[in-house]
This record gives C-alpha cells, sequence and structure tokens, in this order.
C-alpha cells in the first residue's frame, strides 16, 4: 500500500509534537496505517463520504499506546481501493489543549478539496515506514518527515 | 467427680469456645466469600455492559457504509439515533451510580473506566452518525465537491 501525506497533514502532525502530551502521535499513525492492510485500516472507519467500494473518505479513532481510544485522535484520509493509496489529509487529538470535538462540515470539505487538489496535481509525498527506526520516511530521499 | 465435672466441663467449654470461633470464622469466611462473589458478578456485569457498548459502536460505524436511499431509511435512521440517544442517557446515570457505590470504594475501578470509554464512545458515535448522514450528506457544496472527484 502506497502512503501519501499532504502538507497540511505534516504541519498538524509538527505541531502536536511538540507538545509533550502528543508525543506518541507518530507511534498512533505508525499503529494504525502502516502495519495494517488496506482491509484491516477500513474496519472500524466511518465513511464520511465517497464510494465505499472504490474510493472512500473516512475517520477513524485512533489511540495511542496504552491510552483508551477516547483520549486517541481523530484521523480523516482517503482510501483509493484498486490503487491500494491511501492519503493522509487531518489528524486532530480528542482530548488535551489542542483537542476538541470532531471537525466543521466547513473543514471537511476543505479537505475533499484539498484531496482533490492533490490527486489532480500529484503534489503529495509519499512515505513508507523505516522499520529499523520506526520512523516514517520520504521515499524519495530517505529522510524522515518527523524528525 | 470435680475433677471429671471439671474436665468435662472445660472440654465442653472448649468446644463451643472453638465451635464458637470456627463457626464465626466461617461465617465470615462465607460473608467475605459473598463479598467477593458479589464483587465479581458486578464487574462481570459491567464488562458484559461494555462489550455491548462496543457492539453498538461497531454497529453505528458500520451504518456510515451504506447511503440513506430514501426517506425511508432516513426515518429509521433517525429512528435509532433517537433510541440510542436515550440508551445513552441512561447508561450515564448507571455510570453515576457506579462512581458512587463502586468506584469510591476502589472496587472495579478497570471495569468503571473501560465502561465509560465504550460509553462516550457510543456517544461520539451516535452524534458522529447524525452528523454524516443528516449535515454532511445533505451538505450541497459537499456533494459538488465530492461529484468532480
Amino acid at each position: 500500500m502506497k502512503v501519501y501525506l499532504t502538507d497540511e497533514f505534516i504541519a498538524e502532525v509538527k505541531n502536536l509534537l511538540r507538545n509533550k502530551a502528543y508525543s506518541d502521535c507518530e507511534e498512533a499513525i505508525i499503529l494504525e496505517i502502516f502495519v495494517k492492510s488496506s482491509q484491516e485500516i477500513r474496519v472500524g472507519s466511518k465513511r464520511l463520504g465517497g464510494s465505499p467500494n472504490d474510493s472512500p473518505f473516512l475517520r477513524k479513532r485512533i489511540k495511542p499506546v496504552g491510552k483508551g481510544k477516547s483520549s486517541g485522535y481523530r484521523l480523516y484520509f482517503w482510501i483509493l481501493i484498486q490503487e491500494n493509496d491511501i492519503y493522509l489529509l487531518y489528524i486532530h487529538p480528542k482530548t488535551g489543549r489542542r483537542g476538541g470535538g470532531n471537525i466543521t462540515s466547513q473543514k471537511q470539505r476543505e479537505l475533499v478539496g484539498t484531496f482533490k487538489e492533490v490527486r489532480d496535481t500529484d503534489l503529495c509525498g509519499e512515505v513508507k515506514l523505516n522499520e529499523t527506526s520506526d520512523k516514517i520516511i520520504y521515499l524519495v530521499n530517505k529522510a524522515e518527515v518527523f524528525p | 467427680m470435680n475433677s471429671t465435672i471439671s474436665n468435662i466441663g472445660s472440654e465442653i467449654t472448649g468446644i463451643i469456645t472453638h465451635d464458637k470461633k470456627t463457626l464465626q470464622k466461617i461465617s465470615e469466611e462465607e460473608r467475605m466469600n459473598e463479598f467477593l462473589d458479589s464483587i465479581l458478578l458486578k464487574k462481570r456485569q459491567i464488562s458484559k455492559q461494555t462489550a455491548v457498548f462496543k457492539k453498538l459502536d461497531s454497529l453505528f460505524t458500520d451504518l456510515t457504509w451504506y447511503d440513506a436511499s430514501n426517506e425511508e431509511e432516513e426515518g429509521l435512521i433517525k429512528d435509532v439515533i433517537t433510541k440510542a440517544k436515550k440508551y445513552h442517557s441512561k447508561f450515564i446515570r448507571s455510570y453515576a451510580s457506579l462512581r458512587k457505590e463502586l468506584w469510591q470504594k476502589n472496587i472495579g475501578r478497570e471495569e468503571i473506566s473501560e465502561f465509560k470509554e465504550a460509553l462516550d464512545d457510543l456517544e461520539d458515535s451516535i452524534y458522529e452518525v447524525e452528523e454524516i448522514f443528516f449535515t454532511l450528506r445533505k451538505d450541497d457544496e459537499f456533494n459538488k465537491i465530492m461529484n468532480s472527484l
């Protein structure tokens, strides 16, 4: 499965990782996305829109290690099932200083717009998991996305 | 004779005393066992209820993989949401009483935490499903962008 991150997603995770309370954010993403199949990722995801069998736009609760899902994160992403591609669009914590309820409909519209833009322009960076360091790295230059 | 009476008396006293102690001990053990059994039973009931919340949460998640294709289906979803909100309110009250009756006595804290977490997740799901079906998917702009993909 090919995983792509939008600039907004990368910026949001970097912001979260600056806060000690969210230092497990990258680990939570790895556990939920990088070590699971597309089918496994879909389990427990709510479909916001898109075609259920081809390209669902999804929201999923993901949890940091050793914590309940309620104190975890909400991940917004798009899966292109035929292509076996996944686009991570946005993440926010459920609790804490940067936490809160689910994002607004307006924001969700924006995410769909972002997805359309990055898909059409091929601007999204492909990433993969460096299994030795347990870090997400860019495919193109092997640099860590969240150093 | 006196010696015998004394011995018998001592023996009787010994038995009664011992028996009394034994009975008390058994009785306390029994009480303790009953108490522990009731705690275990309560913990099992809480965990069982938590499993029901998780099952409901999963069913609400499954709902989103479908589209409401007519008013009847929308009505069904609305009905389920209304019932689930009432159900959630009912169990929030249960949670309050669990906190009062058990949590404060340091009993079943792990089970109660899991109960509350699953109940919160269920609440999340109920409102998410409502938002997805009756706000997001009814939003013209959202649908316009979706259709342009």
